[in-house]
């Protein structure tokens, strides 16, 4: 488990990461969203050590992380820009992460490589951008850590390859004591894989929970009502994130479980009420926006 | 599973990452020290099958092995520089830096593999090289167990040169966050002690009046002890002369211990953030700046002034503050690479301004009082005293340290009152302008002032050194009463420095030459250099003064630092052996020698004379009268705002030289300079005499212009015979 305890990080000016706490539990994959600079990769970089938190502890089982070679040795991190050792080919690389990770896969590791049709003596320098993504993802794979950090490392993947990665995590997760942690912007593709998530927004981390429960806990609301008063008294009684009329038609986003939400709805007597579940990039954009993002400043 | 990963795994690791690099340095090595050492030998070999030449090119090996001459000395100044860039870069690089430092691996542990396997790539190479070089030497049969261990020091001098330069890029690479600006950083890393004090002696030079360089102070050699670049050199330099001193070794050990302790502090602290920055920790550049801008400016002014040959040192201060003012703005530059952020830092710009103008001005109106410092009495445990006439009437063994013949010998207790008041009387001058960096120039009154050096050696053990101009008759007085101590007389005069057993040679020079050769045996010249020391212990400092010299002596001697091809030691003369009229004991045993000394030129010897006038003198009519008295004969040519009279008339030249006589200036200088002389061509052949003296009523005298004390126009070869 790693743990977050109240950490902060400012570079300059910028406080990058601001009093964050927080949990990433075993066994499930943990994503990591947030909107551009809110601090994911420095997250993640404090997590695997690279960073020093200015306050606050990093633990990842109960120990710190930061210049722990013996917790380390737990934790691969995938940055979102791979680098490789000068004029390596992908050989080279597999001896140099077993050289440094004893629990590296050799045979997986040659075995994924024939898989993903690489050629294992190719420098891999001369790879394109998605091929040096997938040796870095099989290199961090074979490492045989307990955590797997992906800074958007999923990006740049096409998506048989993306797909057959995450067959992979899912493989990895039944098979050994293995967490991966995937940071991206690309929602629809963490809300296909991660189990919990973790929203960031300027430093701050918005929430993290259980995707089902987030899910869950959060729903759009659609009715029409015919008199105000009861429309007015529904939106006092209810959680709201968002809140928009198109004509007579009123969409809520609204915090709480669907079913509880639209009892209360129905109980005003709407012309029309429909509850329905949020993606989550339709979370994203309503908790973002409730912290203060709201997309609609990029367009004024 | 806990990771252990061997830091022998990593340095092998970074080696081959660096392979480039260590086959950069085994072909540059190779190509400099073993091919080039054959190359060597090779254009010797006609001298090789000489016995005492191979002793001599031995003893060139060394140099050949650690760069005291030749490329090898840049080659091994630039690659510890390339390879503590290539080892470090990667933490002036994001990507680099989160691959490493994600690693299950302690940043100590990167540090000491990239570290040795920079080592490595720079030692291997060189140490085989030069073993390769030397097996070369012992082919060639120069090796002799002597020559095997000044090889092998000079190769341990080239390993601990390139192991401090490494050192000082090392830590370079730390305090910055690229690659470019780590290069610049090496270089304030290297020279930094150096150019702080070489700016503080400038200064000293420019605005004190009583500064004189003679002596080395601390932080001088503190500087060249502490600052890498002086390291490197004297490392090379002395393990090449196998002269490697134990605190040179302590010196490198110290700056190295401080360099990787440095290094490593930093590398633990390194922000991860800090790739691509100018520095990695903010907080620094302002204060990085204030320090490296001040001095750089002060030093490109006071370069600027010497190469524009300004002697003005009224320029100095609104060059160093333009110059701080742009090395601010270059500064800001390399900070953030944008012209619109030049003025970002303007406060420490603004110090930085400040600053630099406050230190001219400490110097400028001596604030610290430097030149009006006197130490009190009870602090002074001796002082010591050297005209400037010292320099040019005393001529010393090579064996004599610079910093006694030059700077002058501690008086005896008794006489350090004496010379305070004449250090009083020094501060009274300058108080009144009269100082004594103005001895050289036309201005200053050496009628009536003399420069003198003195040093006060101080109960703390400190020497402090001033140069003042005090009055001529109260230095005399003062040489007077200093020459009536037989221990001063020894000291000063260079005679009592010879070790007679290394006099090869004695010649005699005199008014004008006549070959007159006499064969002496060791027992001969040994009383002759006898009587010389009992006529100068006993001569009045009246006649050292104001008196000519009849004759002067010159010794050969050894040369204790060069060699011949044959490795013989090269022969030096020690001139300036005068000997005066007063010295009977010496002219009278040169007299049973079969050498006499004339007092007086034979107008019958002389061939022709030159008379050259300046043209003030010209047109003054100086010289009318005597110009009048001479006969048609004589030509009268102007060339170069000179007067030239030329004359073959042996009346003319009788007449001439009826009102001429040596010319000397003494040992106290007193004699003022006139630009005219005269020339004279003997009839034996020899070319030149000069150095006369117009006598009685041709005002003002016709002196040399050209030295102080007599030049005499030919030499006797003495004493040629030793034993």
């Amino acid at each position: 488990m790693i743990e977050l305890k109240d950490i902060d990080k400012t570079f300059s000016d910028i406080h990058a990461i601001d009093h964050i706490s927080g949990t990433i539990h075993n066994g499930m994959i943990f994503g990591l969203i947030g909107s551009n600079g809110a601090g994911k990769s420095t997250l993640m970089r404090m997590i695997s050590g690279i960073v020093k938190p200015d306050s606050g502890e990093i633990l990842s089982d109960g120990k710190t992380v930061y210049e722990n070679p013996e917790i380390k040795s737990q934790i691969c991190f995938l940055a979102d820009s791979p680098y490789f050792l000068p004029n390596a080919d992908i050989l080279r690389m597999r001896d140099y992460y077993a050289m440094i990770y004893p629990t590296f896969d050799r045979k997986r590791f040659d075995s994924l490589v024939r898989r993903f049709g690489l050629d294992s003596k190719r420098r891999i320098s001369t790879l394109s951008k998605g091929m040096k993504k997938q040796v870095n993802i099989l290199l961090g794979l074979c490492s045989g850590t307990k955590y797997l950090l992906c800074d958007e490392t999923f990006d740049g993947l096409d998506p048989l390859v993306r797909q057959a990665v995450k067959s992979l995590f899912a493989a990895e997760i039944i098979n050994r004591d293995f967490t991966p942690v995937i940071s991206s912007h690309n929602l629809r593709e963490l809300e296909d894989i991660c189990d919990s998530i973790g929203l960031l927004h300027r430093g701050k981390l918005l929430l993290t929970k259980d995707l089902d429960q987030i899910k869950r806990n959060i729903c759009k609301l659609q009715c029409v009502f015919r008199n105000s008063c009861r429309e007015q008294k529904l939106i006092r009684s209810l959680h709201i994130l968002k809140l928009e009329r198109t004509g007579s038609l009123l969409t809520l986003t609204v915090r709480g479980e669907r079913s509880e939400v639209l009892q209360l709805a129905q109980a005003e007597a709407p012309l029309f009420v429909e509850a329905l579940p949020l993606t989550l990039e339709e979370i994203f954009i309503s908790e973002t926006e409730a912290a203060g993002y709201d997309i609609k400043d990029f367009l004024c | 599973m806990t990771s252990k990963i061997s830091c022998a795994r990593l340095i092998l690791e970074d080696i081959r990452k660096r392979s480039w690099l260590t086959a950069l340095s085994s072909v540059i090595f190779f190509l400099i020290i073993p091919v080039n050492t054959m190359l060597y030998l090779s254009s010797r070999s006609e001298e090789l099958v000489r016995s005492s030449s191979r002793s001599s090119i031995a003893e060139s090996l060394p140099g050949l092995l650690n760069g005291d001459n030749g490329y090898l000395f840049i080659i091994l100044a630039l690659l510890p520089i390339l390879s503590a860039m290539t080892g470090f870069s990667y933490i002036h690089s994001r990507e680099k830096m989160d691959f490493y430092h994600a690693l299950p691996v302690r940043r100590e542990k990167w540090f000491s593999s990239a570290y040795l396997a920079g080592l490595i790539i720079l030692l291997v190479p060189y140490l085989i090289c030069t073993s390769l070089a030397a097996a070369i030497g012992a082919a060639s049969d120069i090796m002799s167990p002597e020559a095997a261990a000044n090889c092998t020091l000079a190769a341990a001098g080239g390993i601990l040169a390139m192991f401090v330069i490494y050192n000082s890029c090392v830590l370079a690479v730390m305090l910055t966050g690229r690659t470019a600006t780590a290069l610049l950083a090496s270089l304030a890393v290297m020279v930094y002690p150096l150019l702080i004090v070489s700016n503080f002696t400038s200064l000293q030079a420019t605005f004190f009046k009583t500064y004189s360089s003679g002596i080395v102070s601390f932080p001088e050699k503190l500087a060249l002890h502490i600052s890498p670049v002086s390291l490197f050199d004297a490392l090379i330099s002395d393990s090449a002369g196998g002269t490697l001193g134990a605190l040179l070794l302590i010196s490198t050990a110290l700056v190295s211990v401080l360099l990787i302790t440095g290094a490593v502090l930093l590398y633990r602290m390194y922000p991860s953030e800090a790739a691509g920055n100018t520095l990695p920790f903010p907080l620094a550049a302002p204060i990085a700046k204030v320090l490296i801008c001040i001095p750089t400016a002060i030093f490109i002014a006071s370069m600027t002034q010497e190469l524009t040959l300004t002697s003005e040192t009224l320029w100095l201060l609104p060059l160093s503050l333009f110059f701080a003012v742009l090395l601010c703005a270059v500064t800001e530059f390399i900070y953030h690479n944008d012209m619109k952020m030049l003025l970002k830092g303007w406060r420490s710009s603004l110090i930085t301004i400040g600053g630099t103008a406050l230190i001219l001005c400490i110097f400028q109106f001596d604030l610290t009082g430097y030149d009006t410092y006197m130490p009190e009495r009870g602090e002074i445990e001796a002082i010591s005293f050297h005209p400037d006439s010292f320099s040019q009437y005393f001529s010393y063994p090579e064996t004599v340290p610079y910093y006694t013949s030059e700077l002058g010998y501690f008086v005896p207790a008794e006489y350090t009152d004496l010379l305070y008041e004449l250090a009083e009387n020094g501060i009274d001058n300058l108080k009144n302008g009269i100082n004594a960096q103005d001895s050289y120039s036309d201005d200053f009154d050496s009628s009536r002032y003399a420069a003198v050096l003195l040093q006060y050696k101080l109960s703390g053990g400190n020497t402090v050194m001033r140069r003042y101009a005090v009055n001529i008759d109260k230095a005399e007085n003062a040489l007077r009463e200093l020459l009536q101590s037989e221990d001063y007389r020894r000291d000063i005069f260079p005679i009592f420095h010879v070790d007679r057993s290394d006099v090869s040679d004695i010649y005699l020079t005199n008014l004008y030459g006549q070959e007159e050769a006499a064969d002496l045996d060791k027992a001969q010249y040994n009383a002759l250099l006898d009587a010389y020391e009992k006529d100068v212990l006993s001569v009045s400092a009246d006649t050292l003064i104001d008196g000519t010299p009849v004759g002067e002596l010159t010794l050969y001697l050894p040369d204790p630092y060069q060699a011949d091809t044959a490795g013989e030691p090269m022969t030096i003369s020690l001139p300036m052996l005068y000997i005066y009229s007063d010295y009977t004991n010496t002219l009278n045993l040169l007299e049973d020698y079969g050498c006499t000394l004339r007092s007086e030129i034979d107008p019958q010897e002389v061939e022709s004379i030159t008379f050259t006038l300046s043209s003030d003198s010209w047109q003054n009519g100086d010289y009318g009268e005597l110009v009048s008295s001479l006969s048609d004969n004589a030509t009268v040519t102007t060339y170069n705002e000179e007067t030239r009279i030329e004359t073959s008339d042996p009346e003319d030249i009788s007449l001439i030289l009826e009102y001429t006589e040596p010319y000397s200036a003494g040992i106290m200088g007193n004699t003022s300079f006139s630009s005219n002389y005269v020339d004279i061509w003997y009839r034996n052949g020899n070319t030149l005499g000069y150095a006369t003296q117009a006598a009685g009523e041709f005002p003002p005298p016709v002196v040399s212009y050209m030295c102080v004390n007599p030049v005499f126009i030919d030499s006797v070869h003495l004493l040629l015979n030793r034993a």
